[in-house]
């Protein structure tokens, strides 16, 4: 897979919010490649920057956050350079994202039809020359396909009127419309119970194969991502610390934080196995110390973590940032 | 852990009345109830941890507040240590709440943004103990400790704490009178992976600590699983499936627990694993299915899952289950 050229390219991406008390560095040099047909799990907590990362992507930063530097290449163009006006080609078109909470997103008094069909009429120019009755047509489409049953009669609803499982599917649904390239799923499942999760996520793969786009899922849930992930990047406080394989970073983690994540999560299928939580907080992202960000929390620490840690190739497919892997 | 019930609840109902239209209600004599919970009987056990569990609309948190009589109930009893609670005066109530306490799920919105964290902590003992200023904060020092917290922290307020910290007040509210059962309503749920695995081993600790009778109420299985002795599975308002912990997962017999558990991604299933999916959402609890209620979402639904109400039958000894097809 990783012969192609990679369909996203993010080039030591840093975003800044120069806020009251101070500058907060949500994001601080990450570098992320996705290939054609990939899918892509970021894992981290709150404050980790992995929503500030692809919302940089979409080109939404607001004031007072900018990027400050680095590129995010897509298609061989760069992303970070575009004006608003030239990513209205880009977004929704040949990106698409789907945020967490789906009742918010959604604009409560526009019915269902018409926000799935305003994606369609700025974007599909040859769908919009064949008339209205062929966007109708296509929406409803849309939502079949992201299993909202009897989709022609609820056309005229409103989201207030769908479950929190259907709105998801919906926006699912608008992402979709234009069929993307890459579609940024930031924690599409958070907000909703196990049993739809899993009928949301198993469409999202579904749909993945059918189109062949790249998907980035965006969660703190590491069950999701190992099941449903072909690489999955691990963040930390504005930074990736881990990369690598699913497969890798899941069952042989690297990193000392990947491996407090993975120890501190019950497990099902083994009850009897202690938890062990990650002592401390996540340090403030304003006074970033220089040295492991990770310092303050991590078991292993020792003297010549006192640096700031680059983030170094591993043997086989992974990256990690920790100084006590052997180079 | 002995077997004599600390806690048991009689055929629990708690129906919210919605408004409904002037012509709805003396025409048409017809009423909107939302039927949060419907004949609940369950029973905890001195010094057990029941798990609570179900997806979000299915009652749980009701049924959590209704047995402190936060909410009252609409039918049915609860006994506390063999004292029907629902038929105490509000002044017998107020002895008896200093034995039952609650930790909520939302650490934000749970404690007064406008008090200290020593006052918030302290106002327990304010109201149900009659202590010296000395003994009070003596009380307060120690809980403070146990829970994790510093000394220092005690002048500050509720917006300078992290969520888990906040969530470390509020149980430290909820054990400072010492009390011997404790509701848990989703208390780790807001927080970060990290951070819930701090919470969920103090709470262990402290369970030990005060001996406590803990009914903890979660979405999240692994959790419920890790800190409970046994656990009951809940489906629109009513009790599916009631079993121990290792044998509930072990052998699940109702078909809405089997999908529940099938539904959790697990870490060391790498790949798409092919699972048992519920078709649909949940009915509206406005208006819920007759019979069985999982009748319309069931994957296994037979003729007489949709006229009959399957009972909850003892099939093994400790396992109950609702289910027609056993």
């Amino acid at each position: 897979m990783n012969h192609q050229s990679p369909l996203l390219k993010i080039n030591n991406l840093c975003t800044y919010f120069d806020t009251h008390g101070g500058i907060v560095k949500a994001v601080d040099g990450v570098n992320i490649d996705l290939y054609p047909g990939e899918c892509l799990g970021v894992v981290g907590e709150s404050g980790s920057g992995k929503s500030v990362t692809f919302t940089s992507v979409m080109g939404l930063i607001k004031k007072p956050g900018k990027i400050v530097s680095g590129s995010i290449e897509f298609q061989g163009k760069d992303l970070a350079r575009f004006t608003q006006r030239q990513y209205r080609n880009i977004r929704g078109k040949k990106i698409a994202m789907t945020l967490q909470d789906a009742l918010t997103a959604l604009n409560p008094s526009i019915k269902i039809i018409d926000q799935i069909s305003e994606v369609l009429k700025e974007h599909d120019s040859e769908i919009k020359s064949q008339g209205k009755k062929a966007i109708k047509k296509r929406a409803i489409e849309m939502m079949t396909l992201v299993g909202i049953p009897d989709a022609k009669n609820r056309l005229k609803d409103y989201p207030h009127q769908f479950s929190g499982g259907m709105r998801q599917r919906i926006m699912i649904a608008i992402a979709l419309s234009c069929k993307p390239k890459l579609l940024i799923a930031d924690e599409p499942t958070t907000a909703l119970d196990v049993t739809i999760q899993a009928q949301v996520l198993n469409l999202i793969s579904e749909i993945r194969k059918e189109l062949d786009m790249s998907v980035i899922i965006i969660t703190h849930n590491l069950g999701v991502v190992s099941e449903y992930t072909d690489r999955t990047v691990v963040m930390y406080a504005g930074q990736i610390v881990e990369n690598g394989l699913t497969r890798d970073v899941i069952l042989n983690p690297q990193h000392p934080y990947t491996k407090g994540l993975l120890k501190s999560i019950p497990r099902l299928s083994d009850l009897r196995k202690k938890i062990h939580p990650i002592p401390g907080q996540v340090c403030d992202l304003v006074n970033l110390p220089a040295q492991c960000r990770f310092f303050s929390r991590c078991s292993y620490r020792t003297a010549a973590c006192k640096k700031n840690i680059e983030i170094r190739k591993l043997d086989g497919h992974g990256e990690v940032r920790c100084k006590l892997i052997d180079e | 852990m002995n077997n004599t019930p600390l806690l048991k609840i009689q055929n629990m109902s708690k129906h919210f009345e919605l408004k409904s239209s002037f012509i709805d209600k003396h025409i048409f004599k017809k009423r909107n109830t939302v039927k949060a919970v419907s004949d609940i009987s369950l029973s905890i056990n001195n010094g057990e941890t029941l798990g609570l569990i179900g997806e979000s609309g299915c009652g749980k948190s009701t049924l959590g507040r209704a047995i402190l009589r936060l909410y009252e109930p609409t039918h049915g009893k609860v006994f506390f240590d063999s004292e029907e609670i629902t038929a105490m005066t509000p002044k017998q109530l107020k002895g008896i709440k200093r034995k039952m306490q609650i930790i909520f799920q939302d650490p934000y919105a749970s404690l007064n943004p406008r008090k200290s964290i020593e006052e918030i902590i302290k106002l327990p003992l304010k109201i149900h103990e009659s202590l010296s200023r000395k003994e009070m904060d003596k009380r307060v020092l120690d809980i403070t400790e146990r829970v994790g917290l510093k000394p220092q922290h005690l002048k500050r307020y509720p917006h300078q704490f992290s969520g888990g910290q906040r969530q470390r007040i509020g149980i430290a509210r909820a054990l400072i009178l010492k009390p011997e059962f404790v509701v848990c309503d989703e208390p780790v749920s807001a927080l970060d992976v990290s951070i819930q695995a701090q919470i969920i081993q103090l709470m262990a600790k402290l369970k030990e600590d005060f001996s406590l009778t803990i009914l903890f109420i979660s979405h999240d299985i692994s959790v419920v699983a890790y800190l409970s002795d046994r656990i009951a599975v809940m489906y629109l308002g009513q009790l599916v499936e009631v079993a121990d912990v290792k044998e509930l997962l072990e052998n699940p017999m109702h078909p809405y627990t089997k999908v529940l558990l099938d539904a959790i991604p697990q870490v060391e299933q790498i790949g798409v694993h092919k699972r048992v999916l519920l078709k649909g959402d949940i009915p509206s609890p406005l208006n819920p299915p007759a019979g069985c209620k999982l009748h319309t979402r069931c994957p296994r639904a037979m003729g007489k899952c949709s006229t009959e109400v399957p009972e909850l039958k003892e099939y093994i000894p400790g396992h109950q289950v609702s289910c027609h097809l056993l």
